[in-house]
């Protein structure tokens, strides 16, 4: 028996202030607009009663609304769904943030709400909260977007997690204080795309088009 | 009083991003967690960091906390009570 062959089933994109699933237009704001503030304003377009969001991150915010469209779009996601991502900066926001309070030359204060974000898989831990996930995790730091490791990686994550696998919620997702960068896709044994480097080069470019 | 938990309660707000909230939507004798305003235990944190940044008063017994965080009066009262 071959191996079992996985395909993309939706894919979410947020850049420029411009959130897309499937390549489709979900929200748009100003380019000007703050990050913070775009984020909230999709916050609110999802229409979700969530008020644990207004305490995250960015990373997790941006992680959060993108997960959330996913399943929207696909339908709720499989306790087994494993989590493959990945970006660049880490949790530098919360780590900056952290290290400003700390070091304050007037007033030195860690404050716990920041503390508590200051590792970048903190974001899969809140997307397994809210989707009731018990699934393997992993948050990978690269230099750049690596669809030459994660698609290798992801199909030998789903064969070993067989037979309750066969599901992946996979991203890169870079979010610094005003930019956002950010793909995130669901991989099954069913869907439109196939699961390869030269598909995900084509998604995570799709904006630049 | 009043002005103290007036206060109490923009603080909150803004400290544990509250964002859905407005100060008119805080009742003194609102639970702060459980079934009231349903905070968690980093919230408790941060309240704690609140009272010894905000108004001078260190909170080294947990006991103590459970009393003193039970709703915006109580918390008023205590800090009327130990300010410095």
């Amino acid at each position: 028996m071959g191996k079992q062959e996985y395909r993309i089933q939706t894919y979410c994109t947020i850049r420029s202030r411009s959130i897309r699933v499937n390549g489709n237009r979900f929200f748009d704001a100003e380019p000007s607009t703050p990050l913070g503030d775009f984020l909230k304003a999709a916050y609110r377009e999802l229409a979700v009663d969530y008020p644990k969001f207004h305490k995250m991150d960015g990373l997790c915010k941006a992680i959060f609304i993108a997960a959330e469209l996913i399943a929207r779009e696909s339908g709720p996601y499989e306790r087994h769904t494993a989590l493959l991502f990945a970006n660049r900066s880490s949790s530098y926001l919360s780590d900056n943030r952290h290290a400003h309070d700390i070091f304050h030359a007037d007033n030195p204060v860690a404050s716990p709400a920041t503390f508590v974000y200051t590792l970048p898989n903190i974001a899969l831990g809140e997307i397994s909260i809210r989707h009731q996930l018990q699934s393997e995790n992993v948050f990978f730091i690269f230099d750049h977007y690596l669809p030459e490791f994660m698609v290798p990686y992801t199909n030998a994550t789903l064969e070993d997690s067989q037979p309750n696998g066969g599901s992946a919620l996979c991203g890169w997702a870079e979010v610094t204080e005003e930019t956002c960068d950010l793909l995130l896709y669901r991989i099954g044994t069913s869907g439109q795309l196939t699961h390869s480097v030269e598909q995900l080069k084509r998604l995570y470019n799709e904006e630049d088009e | 009083m009043s002005e103290l938990t007036q206060e109490l309660k923009a603080k909150i707000i803004a400290q544990l991003n509250l964002e859905d909230l407005t100060v008119a939507d805080l009742d003194d004798h609102t639970p702060l967690f459980g079934d009231g305003l349903g905070l968690d235990s980093i919230d408790a944190l941060e309240l704690i960091v609140m009272l010894d940044k905000s108004y001078g008063i260190k909170l080294s017994d947990p006991k103590e906390g459970r009393k003193v965080f039970e709703t915006i009066q109580t918390m008023a009262d205590f800090i009327e009570a130990n300010r410095t």
